[in-house]
């Protein structure tokens, strides 16, 4: 009689930095719900990753689902996968992490479940050829890898219904491989169907083994709870008597029974829709997404000082590891890098960890500020980072003389306030009229916008308005004995392509504690009038309030609050930011100017049309100004922090 | 012995580059040594301009259908036979355009000049001494009048700089009246012109070399260049006289003294009180303050260029904004051109002012065709990073010695130099040296990593921008502790933000270090005279 084993993966994971009425939306949707269903059909075996942030989660504030489905495991119903700390993609990060990240997951695991997992679930089932080097470090014996990593390897198809050895450098580790087939049809269609499909697979001689690894939400949580219940109940059921033909068992009990086909070797590679995503490689998002990049390098800084500091305390570290949760570094359909929240919480960890490796290694003690030009994004171009106890501004002059990151340091406040993020070309967003940005959304860059722009020209990317070559050109930086920071540029006003008169842009640049203070000097150095508005651009993120409690993000102008989706243009002296639970954030120039405030906001594609996902607050300050040769427009703009 | 020196431009009559230096300072000090010494060189419209003044007529020749002249000028500390009229007279030396006639008409005014002794009673040479791939058809015609059994002459080939020129067989031969198949004597024995022409694969600085008894260069360094560049088969014919500086720590005193009245006569550079205050008045003062005359650009399209480039503080007509504060002085001097490693300086400057915030980097440059594109990049630059560069293209008589006796350290960033002489001239006036392990460089400059406090400077991978700065930087905080209080905050300050431990230990161990290593570079330069050049070519000249 034909048959075929199957493992029942199911992958539990909300990322570090998730709101908390979404986590708990989930909890009752989905989390609770298959807690019931392991309990209704404990004598079946399932396999369950639970993800180091939603661990930890779930130890806070649902301590019983904990226990309870630690009880499972006991009783042998379960058998649990190990993973990162950080739910972090291991091969995006230094060896050693990819190392620490397993074993502080592990030690975790250990210390609530009372046991060690032998296999481990990959975040996004990223895998890379280096990896059974850290998991075999770890004592992990399997990983799920996607069939598609299989058929990339050149294999065919059938390969994939067995578990297989692979090794790095000696250090070996056995995959196995969720079946793309089983994902597509398991829960979306009729048990009788996802049977016929199994069974297709089925051989008399019983070896094969069909891998499902799939979200936990897919139960609960996408779909209706209701409808969720009543299709777990009908496929268990009849799976229970179906056992003869399809063995739901561990993949420990598989490879006791069954043991390896062989060897093989694998290319990098993930699901079929991240490979898509991710133009075949998960490295790719670092490259589309500069914010991305921003995170991962900020990571890697953040590094250098914790390893400096040897009797770091370990939360240091655990901050650092969570920072690494992969969900705010990518983007598919949904989500992910666009959550501001996600972010925020990536450079909040980091900013922390930073500051305690700078007090254990006396980082200030010689000077502060610390002034340093580095390759910190790893572009090959020199960036100037400002450090201090109370706050960190770097800058990139290369594009554009901006400043892509103002982290603020105050305890208790720790935000990056530049965590603004761009809108990239989206394929999803073709025809819906959306333009995605033609530089990066960040702060200090100006521009010499055709007279006849408007604030809904700026905000969504009318092309043609911006006349001079300024807002992406390369600006020199020098540093005064006072550590003020001094940028510019001679760029150009063009017409219809043409030269019409050199620009010389300066920006002087004076951080204190509590303020960051700009002064713009732009001067006409060519033999030609220019007439164009002038604007500096300034792009923030107030900081969400994640617990989901307090007031809407807003800001005041002229005494009025707006909440962070209006529009206003208009002449004022100040804007000041509102967000809950958060000191006020104010941008000031000494005189009345016009001020364009919009929304930067991104678009999701839902059932129910585009919808707008707020990615910070611009500001562009606007002076329309004939420029006569020789004349200079002189500007001073204020941040005021916490 | 009688002796032509043949130089393309010459200190006394049309200079832009190096080359102008060198042969009348040999022919001086031969002279001395009691030698009967020509420098023979095109007039670049110098007789023109001299009128009659110390201007011998020695012959009058038409060439073209234009009338020549060949003159005597016996100003000069060694005389100079000037061929003129025509082309010879145009004012851009180097000009692209016009310089394969001008030395074509040169090379038939030289053989006429040899052809006719008996009217100008001026002596065959003994030895022909050409400079440079210009003088390579010079050397040719020569060679057909003198290369006779009777006669033993030497001819001595010098490459001050290597060339990648090219001439054509009709530039050695029918171009300057001269039949290819007329044999001439070279390395490989009698030939035809045509055959060494072939021989050099059209390659001007070979051919030089394969006529030539001797191929000499300016240091030894640059003899492995030759070698590899010219041909392993010319490498038994190679050797070297070094260049030497014919400043004299005096006279430069003397010769500022003179020029800036507000300067005290007795000034003394190795004197920190001295130093400081020449810094000072020329960051702040001397730089703003040019005379009206300066800077001297001789080409005329290079004024007009500079005019509608200029972006404060450099100004229209070249004159400069003084630096609006004080602080560490670093110079370059030497000619607008590439090879120079100016893009390399820039590259490393904004690394530099993070070190030195304070620091102050002063550009003297001599303008030279083609180079339009580095002298905008460097007037941006200029203005970009105005708190810390200056840039002054043409000669500036009242800031090129004091600038030399005001700064800290001079930068020769170059891509590779021959011998270098603006290394003997920063180091004469006490300046710490930041060269290019390259070419003469490499043996002038001693650096401190192996020399200690006989060191003289630090050496730099050529066209490294990051070892550049870090050197660089390191210099100028090395140099500015001379200026604090031994131990003090300010001095520790400096020598904790240096980067190299071995100068930070010079420092720990002797904190009068700097002011050692300005000594050390005087007497370094002091090693390097003409006299012992004269008396190693010499040596070269008789076999």
């Amino acid at each position: 009689m034909a048959s075929v084993n199957f493992i029942f993966t199911i992958h539990f994971h909300q990322p570090h930095g998730q709101l908390k009425w979404i986590n708990e939306k989930i909890y009752v949707n989905s989390y609770r719900l298959l807690l019931e269903i392991f309990k209704k059909y404990a004598d079946l075996h399932f396999t369950v990753h639970i993800s180091g942030p939603l661990l930890l989660y779930m130890i806070d504030n649902h301590p019983e689902w904990i226990d309870e489905i630690a009880k499972l495991g006991d009783y042998g119903t379960i058998e649990f996968l190990a993973g990162s700390l950080g739910e972090a993609i291991l091969p995006l990060l230094p060896r050693s992490d990819r190392v620490d990240q397993v074993r502080e997951y592990i030690r975790l695991f250990e210390k609530y479940f009372g046991l060690k997992p032998r296999g481990l679930w990959l975040p996004e089932r990223v895998w890379e050829p280096s990896l059974p080097i850290p998991l075999a470090e770890n004592g992990i014996e399997y990983v799920l890898v996607d069939d598609s990593t299989l058929l990339r390897a050149g294999h065919p198809q059938e390969d994939a219904y067995y578990a297989w050895n692979t090794e790095e450098g000696g250090e070996r580790v056995k995959v196995f491989f969720i079946d793309a087939g089983l994902r597509y049809v398991l829960p979306w269609s009729s048990s009788e169907e996802v049977f016929n499909y199994m069974m297709s697979k089925a051989t008399d001689t019983g070896d094969r083994v069909l891998v499902w690894g799939s979200d936990a939400e897919k139960f609960g949580e996408w779909a209706d709870p209701g409808w969720a219940r009543w299709w777990l109940n009908d496929f268990l059921s009849k799976l229970r008597l179906r056992r003869n033909e399809i063995k739901l068992l561990h993949p420990t009990e598989y490879l006791r029974e069954h043991g390896v086909r062989g060897l093989i070797y694998l290319p990098t590679g993930s699901y079929d829709k991240m490979l898509e995503w991710s133009n075949g490689f998960f490295r790719n998002f670092q490259l589309k997404y500069r914010e991305s990049n921003n995170m991962h390098k900020k990571m890697l800084y953040v590094r250098g000082k914790l390893v400096k500091a040897p009797k770091i305390p370990r939360e240091a570290w655990n901050l650092y590891y969570l920072a690494q949760c992969n969900d705010a570094y990518w983007h598919g359909l949904f989500g992910g890098i666009y959550l501001s929240h996600l972010r925020q919480a990536i450079y909040e960890n980091l900013i922390k960890a930073e500051k305690i490796a700078e007090e254990e290694i006396g980082y200030y003690e010689k000077h502060e500020p610390v002034i340093k030009r580095v390759d910190f994004d790893y572009d090959g171009r020199i960036e100037v980072l400002y450090e201090s106890r109370r706050l960190n501004a770097y800058f990139k002059p290369s594009d554009g003389g901006t400043m892509f990151e103002l982290d603020i340091k105050r305890d208790g406040y720790e935000h990056n306030l530049q965590d603004t993020m761009t809108r990239y070309p989206e394929p999803y967003l073709h025809g819906s009229g959306f333009n995605p940005d033609w530089y990066r959304r960040v702060s200090l860059r100006v521009h010499l916008w055709e007279p006849s722009t408007t604030l809904h020209d700026w905000i969504n990317n009318t092309p043609f308005k911006d006349n001079s070559d300024l807002a992406l050109k390369k600006y020199s930086v020098s540093i005064t004995p006072s550590d003020e920071l001094i940028m510019r540029s001679l760029g150009g006003y063009y017409l219809a392509g043409s030269l019409v008169s050199r620009i010389l842009v300066e920006k002087r640049i004076k951080v204190r504690d509590n303020e960051l203070s700009t002064t713009y000097i732009v001067e006409n150095k060519g033999d030609k009038p220019v007439t164009a508005k002038i604007g500096y651009e300034y792009h923030l993120a107030p900081k969400i309030d994640r617990t989901g409690k307090g007031e809407p993000i807003g800001y005041i102008v002229n005494g009025e609050f707006y909440t962070r989706d209006n529009e206003w243009g208009g002449i004022t002296r100040q804007v000041v930011f509102k967000a809950p639970d958060y000191p006020d954030i104010k941008l000031e120039t000494r005189k009345d100017e016009i001020y364009w405030i919009a929304p930067l906001n991104m678009l999701a594609r839902t059932e129910k049309g585009f919808k707008p996902i707020p990615q910070g607050i611009a500001v562009m300050i606007i002076r329309e100004k004939t420029l006569r040769p020789g004349d200079r427009e002189t500007l001073i703009a204020k941040l005021e922090l916490p | 012995m009688n002796i032509w020196l043949l130089s393309f431009e010459s200190i006394y009559t049309a200079k832009v580059g190096g080359l102008a230096e060198v042969p009348p300072r040999l022919g001086e000090a031969l002279k001395k040594l009691g030698h009967n010494v020509y420098v023979l060189t095109p007039s670049h419209g110098f007789a023109e301009k001299r009128g009659r003044d110390h201007l011998e007529e020695l012959l009058s020749i038409e060439i073209d259908k234009v009338r020549h002249g060949i003159y005597l000028y016996d100003k000069p500390p060694v005389p100079h036979i000037i061929f003129s009229g025509g082309i010879l007279d145009h004012l851009e030396i180097y000009s692209p355009k016009h310089i394969m006639d001008k030395i074509r008409v040169w090379s038939i005014l030289v053989r006429i000049l040899l052809e006719k002794k008996s009217e100008t009673g001026i002596q065959w040479p003994d030895i022909i001494h050409g400079n440079d791939w210009h003088s390579v058809p010079v050397i040719i015609a020569a060679k057909t009048v003198l290369e006779k059994p009777s006669e033993n002459k030497r001819f001595i080939y010098q490459i001050h700089l290597l060339s990648r020129a090219t001439l054509g067989i009709d530039q050695v031969s029918t171009g300057i009246g001269l039949d290819p198949h007329i044999p001439i004597r070279g390395i490989y024995g009698w030939k035809t012109i045509r055959e060494y022409y072939e021989l050099s694969n059209s390659y001007a600085d070979r051919l030089g070399a394969l006529i030539s008894d001797k191929t000499v260069t300016v240091s030894r360094e640059y003899v492995k260049e030759l070698v590899k560049r010219l041909g392993w088969d010319l490498e038994r014919y190679f050797d070297y006289i070094p260049n030497a500086t014919t400043w004299k720590l005096p006279e430069i005193i003397k010769s500022v003294t003179r020029i800036h009245s507000s300067l005290k006569s007795d000034i003394n550079v190795f004197n920190p009180v001295h130093r400081r205050s020449l810094r000072t008045y020329t960051e702040l003062k001397a730089l703003g303050t040019m005379p009206q005359r300066e800077p001297v650009i001789a080409d005329h399209e290079f004024r007009v260029f500079l005019e509608r480039i200029s972006l404060e503080p450099l100004m229209p007509d070249g004159k400069t904004k003084p630096f609006e504060a004080e602080g560490p002085l670093a110079i370059m001097t030497g000619r607008l051109a590439r090879q120079k490693g100016i893009h390399v300086l820039l590259k490393s400057i904004e690394d530099v002012i993070f070190n030195i915030p304070t620091v102050r980097i002063l550009l003297l440059l001599l303008p030279v065709w083609g180079e339009r594109k580095l002298a905008e990049e460097l007037v941006e630059a200029a203005s970009l990073y105005r708190e810390n560069l200056r840039v002054i293209f043409g000669k500036a008589e009242s800031l090129y010695y004091l600038a030399h006796m005001s700064s800290d350290v001079m930068v020769i960033p170059s891509l590779y130099e021959p011998f270098g002489l603006v290394a003997l001239e920063g180091m004469i006036t006490g300046n710490m040296v930041v060269a290019s392990k390259t070419g003469g460089l490499a043996e002038t400059v001693k650096d401190i990593h192996l020399y200690g406090l006989n060191g003289t400077g630090l050496h730099v991978e050529p066209g490294d921008p990051i070892d550049l700065a870090s050197k660089l930087s390191d210099a100028l905080l090395f140099m500015e502790t001379g200026y604090r209080e031994p131990w003090g905050k300010e001095w520790y300050s400096l020598v904790e933000k240096i980067n190299d431990r071995t100068l930070r230990n010079l420092l720990y161990s002797n904190p009068e270090a700097p002011w050692i290593i300005r000594k050390s570079s005087h007497n370094r330069a002091l090693e390097y005279t003409w006299e012992k050049s004269a008396r190693k070519a010499l040596m070269i000249y008789t076999g």
